[in-house]
């Protein structure tokens, strides 16, 4: 045997196996939009649509409006859907009560923290003279009713309460209403997710605002899949989310209802000066409310303190004890049971119209109650209901953050692949914006300066490695 | 204005940080040309400076004094595509980098029987870096890893037939751990980057025997103990947003390095041709949880590894044609790593290596060895992976390794 020839053999079997081992291969599914072809997409909601967030719509939240997200992946996967949606500029949409001011909150100091609108002058709507309608037709604040009838301010469902809404006139602009303006577009592809508000304005005003009827929600819901499918023909995809259980949200879950910390003197003299109905002890108890009956009740675990309680007063007015918290801020186990059942009804509807009218049902409720009970993980990231830090609601404790909207578009996008033979990745939620906390307001030098002192969030509690 | 006391005091921040970079795949087995040319199968003959790593008895049967220098380059290819949670495919590929463990052994007779010797390597090492703004950036980014042993050790032959040996290690180690930091629903101005910088110190034993059953046989068994690593460091967090009260300052961390032992049987085949086959047993279930503790703050955060004993397989061999020597070798490396723990700090699979290697006697004193190794990782597709890690997706990965040593004998 010659050295030389050894060697060449050595060669050869080396280069074999190098060329047959590292070709690159593309496991998993590759990002496409399978048998269907997305020329127009059209989303249909209120504010969880329109990328509403922390009590204002601005563009720095809508630009991750799920339905946003949504069309971002379709362009990612082949597709070619322009998605121009009504983008307040700034701060975003102003309050009602101020026209000048907007109506978002921020945080203003993380020690509290103090959390609400911080003065920021409104901004305006950046493109009122695009010459189609919006693709999304999300508007804050839309029930139901509003999809077949609502066209400005002063025709949709809250007016006939009471309440016009701007946004109505400032997103439809007089050229008709949300599925009017959805049949101009002629979508192969709608999103609709209606009907939270038919519910969530009855929770969120602790009872006090009317509840959408089921057997009204059912007539209404039937009425817009009817014309929706109509409208888009047989073969464009439509896809539905059905509503989450109102109660949780940390809007109901932040402030204990059974917040009151006594002393035994202190159980002693309230119990003497409510004759000893409520069975006041040392320790926590359950605040005094006023229920949706007018009656004086001792919170339990079923009832829910809202958000918008005033704190100071819980703390330093005696609301609670000496003085029930009134009823527009309490959800009791009543109403709370009323809420529930009323989505479960809404939800029962949604799923036996969504299956008649070939609409994919995206179960929202489902990941958002797994979320509460349990948090997700991704990536090493967790996200959970808590206020604030959770990362998946924004500071009114109602819509999602960023975050929050990634988790919805990819439950949709997961039904859409499921269903619709699609196979569109999701949103990478790690690369969405959370909360701004203003930790370097202030820069000296080129650095940041601390804005609170450096106890602020000596809470936080670490997980590391 | 809202003004909201958050009730249970509930500002939390996770910077879930799964591992250390350490593993099969931070395991080097590279200590010597000639050795990995024939895939590390070496135990049972061990006759040059390598035998420090591979079986020290081998120094009892080596009756010149000698030196032996030489490095490896290790070029890692590595590649993720998914993560499946998100439905993707997408490829992210880590920044090439290049390794060179170095090797240095010094080989001494002191008289008749007893032979001594000092071997300075890199045991355990190699790094990952993958783009900082990519999917799995909480779970790794940066990490390196690098150790060095300084290893004396005493062979004895008891017959012209058996060697036995002894051996201690001094153990010196870095690691440097960059990563993102998960702050939660808060978003701080420019993204938290954590960076841990640790040095640590420890010691192994070890042994082995090599028995020559005859002229044309073999055998040779040899074990290192576990070495356990306290290491101490710094915690760096940038920008450091005191707000957040993130632990800057003093972490201690304590890392076991497995122990490892070799059994091989070397048979000359015919008188220019000799091969062997090992068993290399690595005892990975020393790792099972590695925990940080941050001086700043008291806490320790631990996480699973729940790593496995494993072994790799190993057959090479050699052909002498004076002064050339033709090697070649394969191995099988199992590893010690579940599919749940996969994680992309280290990205191990199952490893298929194929080696060859040429040596050339430069004169009756010097002799060159230079080898070449591919080394095949698996794809590797992890699906369910532990709720802290939660990033599921396929992992591809090969290595070049090209290796050099330079030997005198004295």
């Amino acid at each position: 045997m010659k050295a030389s020839s050894v060697a060449v053999a050595l060669l050869a079997l080396v280069l074999a196996v190098l060329i047959g081992s590292c070709t690159d291969k593309a496991p998993g599914p590759v990002a496409s939009l399978g048998s269907i072809s997305v020329k127009s997409y059209v989303s249909i909601g209120n504010s969880l649509t329109a990328g509403y967030q922390s009590n204002g719509l601005y563009e720095a939240s809508q630009i991750y409006s799920y339905p946003s997200l949504i069309a971002r992946q379709i362009n990612a996967s082949g597709g070619n859907v322009t998605f121009v949606q009504p983008l307040w500029s700034g701060a975003g949409t102003p309050m009602t009560t101020n026209p000048t001011i907007a109506s978002r909150y921020v945080i203003i100091n993380l020690v509290g923290p103090v959390i609400g609108p911080a003065g920021e002058p409104a901004g305006s709507l950046e493109n009122p003279t695009y010459a189609l309608p919006y693709n999304n037709l999300g508007i804050p604040g839309a029930f139901i009713y509003d999809f077949l009838n609502a066209t400005s301010a002063t025709t949709c469902y809250s007016a006939l309460g009471g309440q016009p809404n701007a946004l109505f006139t400032a997103t439809l602009r007089g050229i008709g209403t949300q599925f009017q303006q959805m049949r101009m577009l002629r979508p192969d592809l709608v999103t609709f997710w209606l009907g939270n508000n038919d519910v969530l304005g009855y929770a969120t005003s602790g009872g006090t605002a009317p509840l959408t009827s089921a057997a009204l929600f059912g007539g209404l819901y039937s009425q817009a899949m009817d014309s929706l499918r109509a409208a888009v023909g047989s073969s464009a995809a439509v896809v539905v989310g059905n509503i989450p259980d109102v109660t949780s949200i940390p809007f109901f879950r932040t402030i204990p209802s059974q917040g009151l910390v006594l002393t035994q003197a202190q159980a002693t003299a309230l119990n003497a000066g409510t004759g000893g109905v409520f069975g006041f002890v040392a320790g926590v108890n359950g605040f005094l409310a006023m229920t949706g009956t007018n009656q004086v009740k001792k919170l339990g675990p079923n009832d829910y303190v809202l958000l918008t309680c005033p704190q100071d007063s819980l703390k330093n007015a005696g609301w609670g004890s000496l003085k029930p918290i009134p009823n527009q801020y309490v959800l009791d186990s009543v109403e709370a049971a009323n809420a529930r059942a009323a989505v479960t009804a809404f939800n029962g509807t949604i799923a036996a119209l969504a299956t008649s009218h070939n609409a994919v049902l995206v179960d929202i409720n489902a990941v958002l109650a797994s979320i509460a009970a349990n948090g997700t993980t991704y990536a090493g990231q967790d996200l959970t209901s808590d206020y604030v830090i959770g990362g998946v609601f924004s500071l009114d404790g109602v819509h999602p953050t960023s975050k929050g909207q990634g988790l919805i578009a990819n439950e949709f996008i997961r039904m859409m692949n499921l269903k619709l033979g699609t196979s569109l990745p999701g949103v990478d939620i790690g690369s969405l914006p959370g909360i701004p906390a203003p930790l370097s307001k202030y820069e000296f030098a080129g650095k940041p300066v601390p804005y609170y002192p450096p106890d602020a969030l000596k809470a936080m509690q670490l997980q590391l490695y | 204005m809202t003004r909201v006391r958050l009730f249970g005091e509930i500002l939390l921040l996770t910077l879930i940080m799964a591992s250390v970079a350490l593993a099969g795949g931070f395991q080097l087995n590279e200590h010597g040309a000639s050795a990995m040319s024939q895939a590390g199968a070496f135990a049972a003959r061990a006759t040059d400076g390598s035998a420090i790593y591979f079986n020290p008895a081998g120094l009892g049967f080596q009756t010149t004094p000698s030196i032996m220098v030489g490095a490896t380059g290790i070029a890692f290819n590595s590649s993720f595509y998914g993560p499946l949670q998100l439905n993707s495919d997408q490829k992210y590929e880590q920044t090439k980098q290049i390794f060179t463990p170095f090797n240095g052994y010094v080989v001494y007779p002191v008289m008749d029987r007893l032979t001594v010797g000092v071997g300075v390597n890199n045991q355990y090492g190699l790094g990952t870096e993958w783009p900082s703004t990519w999917p799995g950036r909480d779970l790794a980014e940066k990490t390196d890893l690098a150790t060095w042993f300084f290893t004396p050790s005493v062979a004895y032959r008891l017959s012209d037939k058996l060697s036995v040996a002894v051996e201690g290690s001094y153990v010196t180690g870095t690691v440097k751990l960059t990563r993102g930091v998960d702050t939660r629903g808060i978003q701080t101005p420019v993204p938290v980057n954590s960076t841990l910088d640790m040095s640590g110190h420890a010691f192994a034993f070890g042994g082995g025997i090599l028995f020559k059953a005859t002229s044309d046989l073999s055998l040779g068994v040899s074990y290192r103990s576990k070495a356990k690593v306290d290491a101490s460091g710094t915690a760096t967090f940038t920008p450091d947003y005191a707000q957040l009260s993130l632990p800057q300052g003093g972490v201690t961390a304590s890392i076991t390095l497995p122990a490892t032992g070799f059994a091989g049987i070397a048979y000359r085949l015919m008188k220019n041709l000799e091969i062997e086959a090992d068993y290399q047993y690595i005892g990975w279930s020393s790792y099972q949880t590695l925990a940080f503790t941050f001086a700043a703050n008291g806490s320790t955060v631990s996480s699973t590894k729940d790593y496995n004993d494993t072994y790799i397989l190993r057959i090479g061999g050699e052909y002498t044609m004076a002064p050339w020597h033709f090697r070649a070798g394969y191995l099988y490396d199992h590893t010690p790593v579940s599919d749940q723990y996969s994680e992309p700090m280290l990205p191990d699979a199952n490893r298929n290596g194929l080696n060859v290697g040429l040596g050339y006697d430069i004169a009756r004193n010097w002799s060159v060895s230079v080898g070449y190794f591919f080394l095949k990782f698996n794809d590797r597709t992890v699906q369910n992976t532990a709720p802290d890690i939660s990033f599921d997706g396929t992992y591809h990965t090969y290595a070049n390794l090209f290796g050099a040593d330079i030997e005198f004998k004295f």
